[in-house]
């Protein structure tokens, strides 16, 4: 079996040789492209006279590290989503869990209901809708036995959800209500080079408390039963299954708006490359292949910016929904 | 090895609900080398009293020593050391393999990254040759028949090293010759590895066959009869449904 660890080693190294590649290649790219020296410059020797350096550092390193990082916490909340369910088609979004969050999101920045103003406020009440929104579906899926029918009760509570938005809609500010719009689209721009360590450290404590949980994961596979007399505190590990989930889908959710399928699509093609059910390679796997995804998504909007501009969530779903199509037809 | 004493088993009522006793025991003791057969009609509480000795339900009164320990006494990490169940269907994980289901047996010895050392890898590895699984070790478990998969799953609950292992229903999901071969696995088992084995079974006959004891719960008298080889078919028959 050693020799099976050193091909998944080998997998994940090549994934982040390439993500090494693509992001140097995402950094040069903009409303102009920038040479590979100022790049070098601007996130290392740093001078802010050059108008080229302060674009990399101000505007293009925020953007793609964000996009790794949101790419990186979106995949591995879907990951946890399809153990802790067994269900293939679970993801944050799916589920609802985006949605939960949204609605704490939409309430603070669009209605006088403001719980802090600041971005630890909005990350906050991101990462609770998030949470309360995976508490109701665990507390769901105690009663609902049917993969099918819990994914229909996540995509239900999204609706409502959604709902409730468009009431808080209906009596907003034009100028928050626009800000709301864009953010609701999906962007990777909306980060700010302040704001980037909040983030990195939500997004690493969120990655490093789903690490803990690799044993529980693993054996989850069995079945709750066989899980719980192999030593697993099964409900205990729910509920900081739910609790990781909420804390990667709250922050990315907060800072670059619901996005949707990179949770749901990335872990199945990190199982399908990696063939293991070992949660410590998953997790690599979905850390590495999510902020690929993304970042390539970022490449491709970056390129196609002077014909078109597209939303990252029509990207996502360009990509996703047909996975997702071919998925149900493979297994249910 | 395992003692029951007078236990009550069944579903413990709450401040409104009073208790529902299934059955009760009396005094009984069980050695290593034991194969038990416990049977009993649909509803009688076969699953209910192994969940009992599993704790994965209450017991509502009574007491349970394992090597003269209280059960209640030893905590869950521990527990999971001495006692192994095999549910009676498992359909098979994608991309899990037979060594992989087998090595999960060794969890309650693993790091938190659930690392496997030099040491899991050997039992795993004597798991796999004790089972004569040599040829299946890299097959996906989603591919395999009932048969081989429940020997995997058996193969887990070996590499635990426990002194007790459980099996719910082993062979409901078998044919014939499958049925004979678990069964004779699960004898050689019990006596080579010196293991309690207990199974909950409804073949009767391939009971009466294998195991050198057979537990039968009385539904009418509530109470668990205890019957040791060589049996007497039609009087336990009788007794029991």
């Amino acid at each position: 079996m050693q020799t099976v660890n050193k091909t998944y080693w080998k997998t994940s190294s090549l994934l982040f040789l390439a993500l090494l590649l693509l992001v140097l290649y995402d950094l040069t790219l903009g409303s102009y492209t920038v040479s590979l020296k100022d790049l070098f410059n601007g996130l290392f020797n740093y001078d802010a006279t050059s108008t080229h350096e302060v674009t990399v550092r101000i505007f293009r390193f925020p953007r793609v590290i964000t996009a790794v990082l949101a790419g990186a916490a979106l995949s591995i909340s879907g990951l946890l989503m399809q153990t802790l369910f067994q269900n293939p088609l679970a993801g944050p979004y799916v589920l609802g869990i985006n949605s939960g969050a949204s609605l704490l999101v939409a309430l603070s920045t669009m209605s006088s209901f403001h719980i802090v103003g600041s971005d630890v406020g909005l990350v906050t009440s991101a990462m609770v809708g998030a949470f309360g929104a995976g508490v109701f579906i665990l507390f769901s899926s105690l009663y609902v036995k049917n993969k099918v029918s819990l994914l229909l009760i996540g995509i239900m509570f999204g609706s409502f959800t959604g709902a409730l938005v468009n009431v808080v809609q209906a009596y907003a500010d034009p100028n928050n209500l626009k800000a709301f719009m864009l953010w609701s689209f999906g962007s990777l721009q909306g980060v700010e080079y302040n704001q980037l360590s909040t983030l990195s450290f939500v997004v690493l404590l969120g990655i490093a408390l789903s690490m803990l949980l690799v044993k529980p994961l693993n054996l989850l596979l069995l079945g709750d039963k066989s899980a719980s007399l192999l030593g697993i505190n099964v409900k205990k590990v729910r509920v900081l299954i739910v609790l990781a989930t909420a804390i990667l889908t709250g922050v990315i959710t907060a800072f670059c708006g619901p996005i949707a399928f990179v949770g749901l699509v990335v872990p199945n093609m990190v199982k399908l490359i990696y063939k293991t059910t070992n949660h410590y390679h998953l997790m690599i796997g979905s850390v590495l292949g999510g902020a690929l995804l993304i970042v390539i998504c970022d490449i491709a909007m970056q390129l196609l910016m002077p014909y078109l501009n597209l939303p990252l969530n029509a990207l996502t779903a360009l990509i996703g929904a047909p996975v997702v199509m071919w998925i149900i037809m493979r297994k249910f | 090895m395992l003692k029951f004493e007078g236990l009550h088993i069944g579903f413990k009522g709450g401040k409104r609900k009073p208790s529902r006793v299934l059955f009760t025991t009396e005094d009984l003791s069980f050695q290593p080398g034991d194969f038990v057969a416990v049977i009993g009609p649909n509803g009688s509480g076969k699953t209910t009293l192994f969940n009992s000795i599993l704790s994965e339900q209450k017991i509502i009164s009574g007491e349970i020593y394992h090597k003269n320990v209280n059960w209640n006494s030893i905590t869950r990490e521990d527990k999971v050391k001495v006692m192994s169940f095999v549910p009676s269907k498992f359909n098979g994980v994608d991309h899990l393999n037979v060594y992989d289901l087998i090595a999960m047996g060794r969890a309650p010895y693993t790091n938190m990254l659930n690392q496997l050392t030099e040491k899991d890898h050997a039992v795993v590895k004597r798991v796999i040759s004790q089972l004569g699984l040599d040829s299946f070790v890299s097959k996906n478990t989603l591919l395999l028949s009932d048969g081989e998969r429940q020997v995997a799953m058996i193969g887990k609950a070996l590499a635990q090293e426990t002194d007790i292992m459980i099996l719910d229903e082993p062979t409901a999901f078998l044919d014939y010759n499958n049925r004979r071969k678990v069964l004779q696995l699960l004898k050689e088992i019990a006596t080579k590895n010196e293991q309690l084995v207990f199974i909950s079974s409804h073949d009767l006959e391939l009971c009466f066959e294998y195991c050198n004891r057979v537990v039968a719960i009385d539904s009418k008298n509530k109470i668990l009869l205890d019957f040791t080889a060589p049996f007497d078919k039609e009087e336990v028959i009788k007794k029991v449904f």
